[in-house]
């Protein structure tokens, strides 16, 4: 019985091998799609777990009140752990963690590297679960100027992983220049994985970072404070604690700044920081944590995928059904010879199966091949090995049942009830009538039809982006950072000297970003953008000055007392004529009073995703700035680069030259809706090659099964043109269909996306028009093509076989 | 109107040919009324579809309406088609799809006639075979012999100089025979129309002028 039916099953998938091809190639790339996106899941939740201390590791988080807003943020101050834990016996061990974007310059000899620095506790290789190649973890950072270093970071700088006791030096460090002493490797550490939140080259004691920057406050949140409880204890407990502890030993502090918020402290398990970083926008990176990403993702890679198992599980059926015609026969002779309609479901499930399980096999085979481009696209590092995890196995599993029960089930039924009497006696009336399939057929051509016009729309925007007038010219402008304490007016002028009459350059800027800042001007205080800049920035990025003047060295005074604002500033404080007006900047910049000189066109300093603030514009002759803008010659790249770097070493020899041309500084901002455009290019091409694969089956089916219509009709006097016509036809309607639906869900989906941009384009009509034109052009071509060859057929073969 | 010269049809078989017709010389006029007749296998239905255009002789030379056949583009012999020739099948071979009106009307869509022009004459033939009642069945709502009568208004609606007719009666009983092959007379009499059918029967060899048999592709 078994073998009758395989045998009758592989004779069935030869016969239609070409429906067949169609279904696994589908099937294949669909599922292949959906373990993507399950891989990528699997990889979310996997970050940070790899902490021997879990389930019982804990950051602490601040919730606090600014401006209106209820804000959560991940950071704390110095003074939480160590406080917390002295009280409370339900906390095992804490390490407080600073870093994540802190970078400085480290040098052994004249090797200098700019890496990635994070300070942290005694504790730390107790708390967390990196692995040390070399030293002792109880003891390695318990001397201030000892240091752990990745295995990387070893092999960059001595070739070798074994280097305790070596010596390291940060020259521009405030803290290194205070304690006097190089910096000694007491342990090697092995690089931290790719899933983990914690990412660094070189481990700092906190005690280090102390020397330079001793902070007593219980109103600060910026760095990352991790607990580890003891396995009895209640987290809920822990937090009433700490907060009955935090109100208790903070009372002093916040009588003194009455207008800080009130700060409630929250337990947050490690495993849950990826998903959810409780990061606060536009603060530094001190967390320690990075990398962090959102839950969205995983649910938009998933419905992606889910979308293109969808679209191969409709051809799947749709094919499927169309061809029961042949299998009617069979089915009748099958009933009239007393098959029961289960066994005849069973039978043609079965067939499914094994053509399903053929595709999900090819679907394997094509995950391992395209793992590289997946983690290009997502930015992940999944190995090979982890295509084998039972997790992903299971996946493969659910995959298959659904795509069983979804995809074969339906045409299995309807063919089951299929009756003997009709079929044999050719009565049926069920070919090209199947309103389902037809339905499903145009939700599938809107899907593609909507991801061609969201993949129109993202790249218009990106476009839009990239092309949109900036309010200052980036062309040919390098940024170059300093780090660390240098006097960066010696700096300046040294640069300035070294490349004056050089025609590299055009033109040398000193500038500097403070953030948010409070502000007071016209009886107001609200919070402005703060750069400082000297004489220069303006005309090297051909700024508009639309009132007063810009800085003059002429003026000795501008240095101190004067302050360039933009229009943004103007409006945002209300004044009509705001040369000569002042305005008063926060305590940072010593609560001077500032006369404002000059009133600049708004500019973007930000990326388009915001809209352009107020920004005041102190000298940073005065003030400060750690950045060098170099405007360099047109095509003068390459020997204006070599020669800034050669003069930075002459001028800084320890630390490490760092450029960015302003283009690239700007597209950096945008990287991960680049990332997004691609994925969504190469799912809308998928989609779109996955509809054509259904059609191309579905006209192929109709055009053997209206073979004897299309002999009657070439007799008549058809030509091939209007035979194709008559196959259009029948599609028509669904294509027309899919994209009225298309363009209505695309314009709403869309247009809540643009609106997301403090920036963007219009929804014009083409890009619906363009992305109906495609799909009906691809239905076109597919079937003409097609059509042709069958109204090329012989018709008094077609007709005699009657 | 149609010359055969020397026309045979062989197909290739193992290291020889099978020969459908040999050497078929033919000279029909334009208002005749032929019977090809012969036995099952003797190349009846070959020589008709030759006749028709519908299948290309192998050998020999075929003259409709003094054009050298073999030598016309696809276009060209489609445009024949079109404006010279109906076709009357024994199975009928409706388009199962479409109604009776729409059946009728397919030849004068591809022979691109007015709308106005295609109603009034598909609306002439239905009145004229007493089926404007059933204008708006399907094929499959019919019976044989209205079906087949269906397929002669088909085949003489974009006034054909001439209609093939494969056996038009063969899946008819008798009386609706007859019906059939009356009409034909009477298109071939008062509508001047060419009519050139293969039949077995005697009888519907009767209704018309001249009998051309055929025994193993050879004209008797």
């Amino acid at each position: 019985m078994f073998k009758t039916f395989l045998k009758i099953a592989a004779r069935q998938l030869w016969q239609g091998r070409l429906y067949a091809l169609i279904n696994i190639a589908g099937l294949a790339i669909g599922t292949a799609c959906m373990l993507f996106a399950a891989l990528y899941i699997a990889d979310e939740r996997s970050f940070d777990r790899f902490h021997r201390t879990n389930p019982h590791l804990y950051r602490i988080t601040s919730t606090y009140r600014e401006r209106g807003e209820v804000i959560t943020s991940g950071g704390t101050g110095q003074v939480q752990g160590p406080a917390f834990q002295a009280r409370m016996p339900e906390i095992a061990h804490y390490a407080r963690v600073m870093g994540g974007d802190i970078y400085g310059d480290v040098r052994h000899g004249h090797d200098a590297f700019k890496l990635q620095l994070l300070f942290v506790d005694p504790s730390f290789f107790g708390v967390f679960s990196f692995k040390l190649l070399h030293g002792n973890a109880r003891t390695a950072l318990l001397d201030v100027n000892s240091v752990v270093i990745t295995r990387r970071t070893a092999l960059k700088f001595f070739g070798r992983t074994n280097v305790i006791g070596e010596l390291l030096q940060m020259d521009a460090d405030p803290s290194a220049m205070r304690i006097g002493k190089p910096l000694v490797i007491a342990g090697v550490s092995e690089d931290p994985p790719a899933n983990s939140s914690i990412q660094f080259d070189v481990l700092f004691p906190f005690d280090f970072m102390k020397v330079s920057f001793d902070d007593t406050s219980w109103l600060n949140a910026y760095l990352g404070t991790f607990v580890v409880l003891r396995p009895d204890a209640d987290p809920m407990t822990v937090i009433l604690k700490v907060n009955r502890i935090a109100g208790a030993l903070s009372q002093k502090q916040r009588k003194d700044r009455p207008e800080a918020s009130a700060i409630t402290y929250g337990l947050q398990k490690i495993t849950d920081i990826h998903l959810n970083g409780h990061e606060i926008p536009n603060q530094n990176g001190e967390s320690g944590i990075i990398n962090t990403s959102k839950p969205v993702y995983s649910y938009i890679f998933v419905g992606m995928a889910g979308f293109i198992l969808l679209m191969a599980s409709i051809n799947f059926i749709n094919i499927h059904i169309a061809s029961s015609m042949k299998r009617a026969k069979e089915v009748g002779i099958r009933k009239a010879t007393g098959s029961g309609s289960g066994a005849i479901i069973m039978q043609f499930l079965g067939e499914s199966g094994i053509l399903i399980s053929l595709s999900m096999m090819i679907a394997l085979l094509l995950v391992v091949l395209l793992l590289p481009a997946f983690n290009y696209l997502t930015q992940k590092h999944v190995l090979h090995e982890q295509i084998c995890s039972p997790e992903l196995l299971g996946w493969v599993f659910c995959v298959f049942l659904v795509n069983v029960v979804c995809a074969a089930l339906y045409p299995a039924w309807l063919l089951s009830r299929f009756s003997p009497v009709e079929t044999l006696y050719s009565k049926m009336q069920l070919a090209g009538k199947n309103p389902a399939g037809n339905m499903l057929m145009v939700f599938q051509f809107a899907m593609a039809i909507l991801l061609g016009i969201a993949s129109l729309v993202f790249y218009r925007q990106m476009h839009f982006i990239r092309s949109k007038n900036l309010g200052y010219n980036p062309d040919q402008v390098v940024k170059i950072e300093i780090r660390g304490v240098r006097d960066v007016h010696q700096v300046h002028s040294r640069f300035m000297n070294a490349m004056a009459d050089d025609a590299n350059f055009r033109a040398i800027s000193l500038a500097g970003d403070f953030g948010n800042r409070d502000v007071r001007v016209n009886g107001q205080k609200f919070l402005t953008n703060v750069r400082t800049v000297d004489e220069n920035y303006l005309p090297m990025l051909e700024m508009k000055l639309l009132e007063g003047r810009n800085f003059s060295p002429a003026f000795t005074s501008d240095q101190k007392s004067g302050v360039l604002v933009n229009d943004a500033f103007v409006k945002k404080a209300g004044i009509t004529e705001p040369v000569g007006k002042m305005l008063i900047p926060d305590d940072y910049f010593g609560n001077q009073p500032l006369t404002i000189l000059g009133v600049v066109g708004d500019f973007h300093f930000n990326s388009l995703k915001e809209r352009i603030g107020p920004l005041i514009m102190p000298m940073s002759k005065h003030y400060g700035g750690g950045t060098l803008w170099v405007k360099i010659a047109q095509n003068r790249e390459h020997q204006a680069i070599e020669k800034l770097g050669k003069t930075f070493k002459k001028i800084l020899p320890d630390a490490v030259f760092d450029y960015t041309f302003l283009h690239d500084a700007n597209a950096r901002a945008y990287a991960s809706e680049l990332r997004w455009q691609q994925i969504i290019t190469f799912v809308t091409v998928i989609s779109v090659f996955i509809c054509g694969l259904g059609l191309f089956g579905l006209v192929h089916l109709g055009i053997a099964q209206r073979r004897r219509e299309t002999g009657i009709r070439v007799v008549l006097g058809a030509t091939r043109y209007d035979i194709a016509f008559v196959f259009f036809q029948k599609f028509i309607r669904i294509i027309l269909t899919a994209i009225m639906i298309a363009s209505a869900a695309g314009y709403y989906l869309m247009h809540s996306w643009l609106n997301n941009f403090a920036y963007h384009t219009g929804l014009p009509w083409w890009v619906f028009a363009a992305s109906g034109a495609v799909a009906m052009t691809l239905a076109l071509v597919t079937i003409i093509v097609q059509a042709l060859r069958a109204a090329a057929v012989n018709p008094v073969r077609v007709l005699r076989s009657e | 109107m149609i010359q055969l010269e020397k026309i045979s049809k062989y197909y290739p078989a193992g290291f020889g040919k099978t020969y459908v017709l040999r050497h078929i010389d033919l000279n029909i006029k334009e208002g005749e009324f032929i019977s090809i007749m012969g036995p099952s296998g003797s190349g009846k239905s070959t020589l008709l579809h030759i006749l028709g255009l519908l299948e290309e002789p192998s050998e020999g030379e075929y003259l409709f309406l003094d054009e050298p056949v073999q030598k016309l583009s696809e276009k060209k012999r489609t445009e024949l088609h079109r404006h010279h020739i109906g076709f009357v099948f024994q199975a009928y071979h409706l388009i199962d799809e479409l109604t009776v009106y729409e059946n009728i009307e397919t030849p004068l869509l591809y022979k691109g006639t007015p709308s106005s022009e295609r109603k009034s004459r598909v609306a002439e033939l239905l009145d004229r075979f007493n089926m404007v009642a059933k204008k708006d069945l399907f094929p499959h709502q019919l019976s044989g012999g209205q079906q087949q009568l269906v397929g002669v208004a088909r085949a003489i609606v974009h006034n054909p100089k001439v209609i093939f007719a494969d056996e038009p009666t063969g899946n008819l009983h008798s009386e609706q025979a007859i019906e059939i092959m009356e009409l034909f007379q009477k298109l071939n009499q008062e509508d001047k129309v060419t009519i050139v059918q293969v039949t077995h029967s005697e009888t519907n060899a009767g209704f018309g002028n001249r009998v051309v048999r055929l025994k193993d592709g050879w004209l008797a």
